[in-house]
């Protein structure tokens, strides 16, 4: 049985424990929770930002299924976060892979220049390839002309059938170093002489990456496919500078839509439901990239 | 062993692969920024004429032009002020409430952060509509607080995370020993624990400032009415349709705010790696 003295003694550290909790526990409240739950709330009533908040059951949730951009935004979405996380998974793990057949010093030089743009603001990376997809002098077009496939030109980010894939492209050449980096974090912790018994008994390059290097880095493919997918999401700042969602409404996603209709048009609880509805979509992503890439923990 | 990876060093076949998609990957990557770099430098006549190369007399004139034309002297303020002081207040807040749910003996300290991780993957839409009524309502939205608060709060969870797993690698018995000692809590926290954790800090503040300092939708949404109050991102966005067709000066604007970033966090990059494995790694 513990003393009388010790249990005071952890109950005082406790309760300085709580104090020193407090302050960033208040702020976070505040600043997220708070707003949060009373975005919830608003997404069952109607309100144009002055007049009073008034009781309006289900009907935003019903508008927003009826809303044919918000369909369209909703599918642009999860198109754009499932396909860049499939992308920057299968193409950062193989870099990661390739980056233990080059020598050290090369290595670390490949992979800070493939790293760099994660550090770049999106709104920053996307200006800058909207220099690359500009019709007229864009690099790509350019670069095509002088590679004579000068029938491949075509305006990029305004004809329908390229601006969806021309945004993904951006999206995925930002996050590929990402994965790449957390793939090799995780193949350096694993022992080399595991490597090499795995090689002393003949086993090839390809087989050690499916049947050794794969299910031990697991936890790391799984934390980046869910990083890619949030970031492919929630995706608005490369839309916005790209297309600002044209042609038309063709490229629109959820966050420019539901920004809209709350502060364009102050239809306040139709933009709370739709931002619900959001909240829902990236959970259940989330949980379905958990389920589908079993991130079991090994002993490394 | 001299290198790690020695064992992987036979296929040659396969290193020569190896060396030829990391090139070219390392191209496609550095390429766009080098041809913002390049443009930056090239007068109008010459953009239209050397696309691709160099700049064969750099027009340094670009970066002042780009400067004082697209106010960036406002924006640039604006963002190091705000995300400077927010990226302090959430340091100060989170090692302490890190120290917290690490080492104080707390009850469900694990389900706290958890509660904190989960609710940080809630899109900011879903927050921002009522912030931007509660603040219009505290008539905070035309000052500068109106960013500096929620970007604190917003990296709260996270650097937390970060903090509490590294608390956790400092032995019990040196605190307990301060503790004994008759040190005060604070004390304990400042003098013994808080030096020991300096790397921890170095990754929570370059996370926290490439968070803050991208950040564009809140940044819109509350300087819309404001002016004075616009951030770099929201700038940029808008230094498009100021500059017209004057591509030097526009590229000028952009590398202004990319290059010193590129130079900075190129060399801190392992702290920012740090804290992103921290979350894959078994704790």
């Amino acid at each position: 049985m513990a003393s009388q003295p010790g249990n005071a003694l952890k109950r005082s550290y406790m309760i300085k424990g709580f104090l020193f909790l407090l302050p960033a526990t208040l702020v976070y409240l505040f600043f997220a929770v708070i707003p949060f739950f009373d975005n919830l709330v608003l997404s069952f009533q109607d309100w144009n930002g002055f007049s009073a908040r008034v009781f309006a059951g289900f009907d935003n949730y019903l508008d927003s299924f009826r809303d044919a951009n918000f369909l369209l935004a909703i599918k642009n979405s999860v198109y754009l976060g499932v396909v860049s996380s499939i992308i920057s998974v299968v193409i950062g793990v193989l870099l990661a892979w390739l980056l233990l057949f080059v020598g050290k010093r090369s290595g670390g030089f490949y992979r800070t220049i493939l790293f760099s743009p994660s550090m770049i603001p999106a709104v920053i990376t996307a200006l800058i390839f909207s220099f690359v997809y500009e019709p007229e002098i864009g690099v790509l077009n350019q670069l095509l002309k002088v590679l004579n496939l000068g029938t491949l030109q075509t305006a990029w980010l305004t004809n329908r059938s390229t601006v969806l894939n021309s945004i993904l492209f951006v999206s995925a050449w930002k996050q590929v170093g990402l994965t790449m980096v957390l793939c090799f974090a995780g193949m350096q912790a694993i022992s080399p002489s595991l490597l090499e018994s795995a090689r002393l008994e003949g086993a090839g390059d390809w087989a050690i990456l499916r049947k050794i290097i794969l299910p031990l880095i697991m936890s790391f493919v799984q934390l980046s496919a869910i990083f890619a997918l949030m970031s492919g999401l929630k995706i608005y700042d490369t839309v916005l500078a790209l297309t600002n969602g044209g042609p038309g409404k063709f490229s629109v996603v959820m966050p420019m839509w539901i920004m809209q209709n709350a502060f364009s048009f102050n239809q306040y609880g139709y933009g709370a439901a739709m931002s619900v509805i959001f909240v829902l979509i990236v959970l259940a992503g989330m949980l379905l990239t958990k389920r589908l890439i079993k991130g079991d923990s090994y002993e490394l | 062993m001299s290198s790690k990876n020695t064992i992987l060093y036979n296929n040659k076949p396969l290193v020569i692969i190896a060396y030829t998609i990391l090139i070219l990957g390392t191209l496609l990557v550095a390429y766009p920024i080098l041809f913002l770099f390049f443009t930056s430098l090239k007068s109008t006549s010459e953009f239209y004429v050397n696309l691709f190369g160099f700049p064969k007399e750099p027009v340094w004139a670009n970066y002042a032009a780009a400067w004082s034309t697209g106010h960036l002297g406002d924006y640039f303020f604006n963002s190091v002020f705000v995300t400077v002081i927010a990226v302090l207040l959430t340091t100060v807040l989170t090692t302490l409430g890190g120290y917290a749910l690490g080492r104080m003996n707390l009850p469900k300290s694990e389900l706290i952060i958890m509660a904190f991780m989960t609710f940080n993957f809630i899109p900011g839409i879903a927050i921002y509509i009522s912030l931007y009524k509660m603040m219009a309502s505290a008539s905070l939205l035309t000052s500068h607080a109106a960013l500096i608060l929620p970007y604190t709060a917003w990296q709260i969870p996270f650097s937390m995370y970060i903090f509490k797993k590294y608390f956790e690698t400092i032995p019990m018995d040196i605190i307990e020993s301060a503790r004994i000692d008759g040190c005060s809590e604070l004390t304990t926290f400042l003098r013994i624990v808080m030096p020991l954790i300096t790397p921890a800090v170095a990754t929570v503040i370059v996370f926290t400032f490439i968070g803050n300092w991208g950040e564009l939708m809140w940044a819109q949404i509350t300087t819309a009415s404001s002016m004075n109050l616009k951030t770099l991102p929201v700038g940029l966005l808008n230094f498009k349709t100021e500059m017209g067709v004057q591509w030097g000066q526009y590229a000028a604007g952009l590398s202004l705010v990319t290059v010193p970033l590129l130079l900075i966090f190129g060399y801190f990059q392992k702290y920012f790696v740090a804290g992103l494995t921290q979350g894959a790694v078994k704790g």
